[in-house]
């Protein structure tokens, strides 16, 4: 009835510049070490850029997680730069990363956006990350098996990882994508359902920034409760 | 087969509907079963693919779309609720089970003769347990056929259930999980019953069936090469073959149609947006669901007269409990056990009733798995925990969470336990409310969803915490530490066994159903899924659901000769 099969999204969601923002994050989520793989060695990014240019037939809350990865990029680039010195979101050390998502995780970050909306777009987050090392490799992620091997997974046994000696995953595929690709771009003049392909990258960063956000970062913080604006906008 | 005239029409293809549909046409009846999804076969359930299928909830009724909703603890809001096990298609929620079949035992059918008095829950009004109308022993040979035709694999001889002396299963258990030896020490020292579960999953080939592959795509996911018991593969075949079963699919049953006490059929839809039709029986046996019967029931107004249509729904208090044992490697797997994609089948039925202060209570049972061979990664690694505090975890916790997981032997504990109905505790249909401007979520058919009120009494709640920790203590003596101890909290927006929502009983002003499980207001018409159940029971319902249709089929008069 289904008759279900994997397709490949023709674009990419992400400019390369918020692809590499997302990377970072995601490495955050799930970071390599000496002896484990990582997000980023998994290709988590190359995942989430994936499913985000599929469309609502795949799975009917990716419209959600567009927006919230177009409106929280600029939020989360704004709060590096500001507790930062001014550096990109992409530049932060991972210590950097891990305060700035702690803050997200609780609702405080910036303290101008709703606490669930920060929360909620922590959770997409973690989920997609985990998504990206655990799902099955037709996904984009979890590359070369690199996380299902470490893991054990499915018939096992684990098997070591050693960063000092690992050449990189055995099939790897892109590190990053096609610049042929057609981005896919969320355009928030249109509902959530819909989106534009566009081929300018410059066209969707100026897309990207959403008058609510913008006014929800004006808003008056109440002193005794940080992290929660006095009002939530109508 | 086309039938126009049948002698009854089943709602609903699934555990109920099926068994119904095979009875019915064995005794000679011509049937119409409609079913509202479409059909699907094993190969629809490839690839294996976690994301696509559990992630993407793609064997689900959407929430984006066809929601349930719950009204919170307070009872005013409109939150949407997933639909967890509901599944529409032929074969309804059998294409997914985890086909896990421990039959309701005489405890179950009596709770009062073990907790003589139940605290009061302030927050929980209208509480009424009752016994059930009929024994256990009236039950047993349903309970026989059912695991019979519906081939169950297991050992009657080492099972805590009651079981009639010499009678054995038709298949012999599955292979048992790594970790089997172990905790069968383990928990038999502690005197709590640890024992091989019944399962619907072929051991060996039978009935046409391969035995099971062990490709770890259990719970919540179709089996992909039929060695897991369905409707479909089972009993909906069986009907076929007769010539005596018209199975319409897509056919979506939305008012039942009776005149003067007595059921006359029903009226359905074939597509969103499409015109009613309608099809006569004198006999009417509704199947898809507890929630789902009763807002049939309700959509359809059935006469109601003592406000009994919808209440005393019951669930059954959950609770989550994961053990790692540090220094114990990941369970060995030989060849003689469960490979590491497997799928567990230990069951822990010590606490089914307990004593304490020297009275007795109650209680529930436990499936016992490993999680890091019986749970897919996705799912358990998104509940991720390290202690009671430490939860939802990312980083440098989740790398160590991880690191545990992939090197030492764990174990994780599943508790179903019996739960207190009450009158408060109902299904009903979502309005529209002129006061908030709240406007009522309809399914894409045009049909209002179901609503649901449910708050668990604190009985519940002490219940599932009082066994968790009993089993965590155990465990902790044999050198484990706690990962996650996740009792059943209040507020069940919608997950877990249902029950009770049109209960049978004898008397008309306390029940929906009389003991046949036919409407005691509508002649004729018949339920067959958990709804019927006076009380929740303490065990996975399935095979207790399933004996019950095969009680009431194998009794219901032909015709319009009413009982």
């Amino acid at each position: 009835m289904l008759g279900w099969k994997y397709r490949e999204p023709a674009g990419r969601f992400f400019t390369p510049a918020q692809r590499k923002q997302v990377e970072v994050l995601l490495e955050a989520i799930l970071p390599g070490g000496a002896a484990n793989p990582g997000a980023t060695d998994a290709g988590a990014a190359e995942y989430v850029d994936r499913l985000l240019a599929m469309d609502a037939a795949t799975y009917y809350d990716i419209p959600r997680f567009r927006q919230q990865y177009a409106q929280g990029l600029p939020v989360l680039a704004a709060a590096a730069a500001e507790r930062f010195g001014g550096k990109d979101l992409s530049a932060l050390a991972p210590a950097e990363v891990t305060a700035l998502l702690t803050d997200l995780a609780a609702g405080k970050l910036l303290g101008a956006t709703p606490q669930s909306w920060q929360s909620d777009l922590f959770a997409t987050l973690r989920a997609h990350a985990i998504e990206g090392c655990f799902a099955d490799r037709r996904w984009g992620g979890n590359r070369g098996n690199v996380v299902w091997e470490w893991y054990g997974y499915p018939t096992g046994p684990a098997r070591d990882f050693d960063r000092a000696t690992w050449k990189g995953p055995a099939n790897p595929g892109p590190a990053q994508p096609d610049a042929a690709l057609p981005i896919v771009g969320w355009n928030p003049g249109l509902s959530g359902s819909t989106v534009t392909s566009v081929k300018d990258p410059g066209e969707i960063q100026s897309a990207t920034v959403v008058p609510e956000i913008a006014v929800r970062a004006t808003q008056v913080i109440d002193p005794a409760k940080p992290g929660q604006p006095l009002a939530e906008p109508a | 087969m086309r039938i126009d005239r049948p002698d009854a029409i089943i709602v609903g293809s699934g555990a109920g509907g099926g068994t119904a549909a095979h009875v019915l046409t064995r005794r000679g009846w011509n049937v119409v079963v409609m079913e509202k999804g479409g059909e699907m076969t094993a190969e629809d359930f490839l690839p294996f693919d976690e994301l696509h299928f559990r992630e993407h909830k793609a064997l689900i009724p959407k929430i984006s779309d066809d929601p349930q909703i719950y009204a919170g603890l307070d009872g005013t809001r409109h939150d949407r609720s997933e639909r967890w096990w509901e599944v529409t298609m032929l074969g309804g929620s059998t294409m997914v089970w985890d086909a896990n079949f421990p039959r309701y035992t005489p405890e179950d059918f009596d709770f009062n003769a073990y907790n003589h008095s139940i605290p009061d829950d302030p927050a929980l009004k209208g509480v009424s347990m009752v016994k059930w109308p009929w024994s256990y022993q009236e039950f047993v040979p349903y309970f026989e056929k059912a695991e019979w035709d519906w081939c169950v694999a297991g050992d009657a001889r080492q099972s805590p259930e009651w079981m009639r002396p010499g009678y054995q299963y038709p298949m012999p258990p599955l292979k048992a999980h790594a970790s089997s030896d172990f905790l069968m020490q383990t928990f038999g020292a502690a005197g709590l019953q640890p024992y091989f579960g019944a399962r619907a999953i072929n051991s060996q080939t039978f009935d046409a069936r391969p035995p099971c592959s062990f490709c770890g795509y259990n719970q919540f996911f179709g089996c992909a090469v039929n060695s897991r018991a369905n409707a479909v593969n089972t009993v909906l075949r069986r009907a076929r073959d007769t010539g005596r079963c018209d199975i319409r699919t897509n056919h979506y049953v939305t008012r039942l149609d009776y005149k003067d006490g007595h059921i006359r059929g029903v009226f359905y839809l074939t597509e969103p947006g499409g015109r009613e039709h309608y099809l006569a029986a004198p006999k009417v046996f509704v199947s898809v669901q507890t929630i789902q019967s009763a807002r049939l029931f309700l959509l359809s107004e059935i006469p109601d007269p003592h406000d009994v249509v919808g209440h005393y729904l019951t669930y059954h208090p959950k609770g989550d409990l994961h053990m790692t044992f540090p220094g114990k490697p990941v369970w060995d797997m030989g060849p003689a056990y469960q490979p590491r994609t497997a799928i567990g089948s230990l069951q822990l039925r010590g606490m089914y009733t307990y004593r304490k202060g020297g009275e007795t209570f109650k209680g529930g049972k436990f499936s016992v798995y490993d999680p890091y061979t019986c749970t897919t990664p996705l799912r358990l690694i998104k509940g991720a925990s390290l202690s009671e505090t430490q939860r939802n975890l990312w980083g440098a916790p989740l790398v160590q969470y991880l690191q545990e997981l992939r090197s030492q032997g764990g174990v994780s504990f599943s508790f179903t336990g019996d739960a207190i109905s009450a009158h408060e505790n109902r299904v009903e249909l979502d309005q529209d409310d002129p006061a908030t401007g709240y406007r009522a979520v309809r399914d894409p058919w045009g049909v209002p969803v179901a609503r649901t009120f449910y708050k668990h009494h604190q009985w519940d709640l002490d219940l599932s915490k009082y066994a968790l920790t009993r089993v965590a203590e155990v465990m902790a003596d044999a050198g484990g530490e706690v990962r996650k101890l996740e009792p059943q909290s209040s507020a069940n927006a919608g997950y877990g066994h249902v029950h009770g929502s049109l209960r049978a009983g004898a008397d008309p002003e306390t029940s929906v159903l009389d003991t046949h499980c036919q409407s005691h207001t509508v002649k004729g018409l018949y339920v067959l899924d958990s709804a019927f159940m006076p009380t929740a029971g303490a065990s996975n319902p399935s095979i207790t659901l399933l004996a019950n249709a095969y009680r009431v089929c194998e009794q219901v008069p032909q015709g319009t000769d009413y009982q």
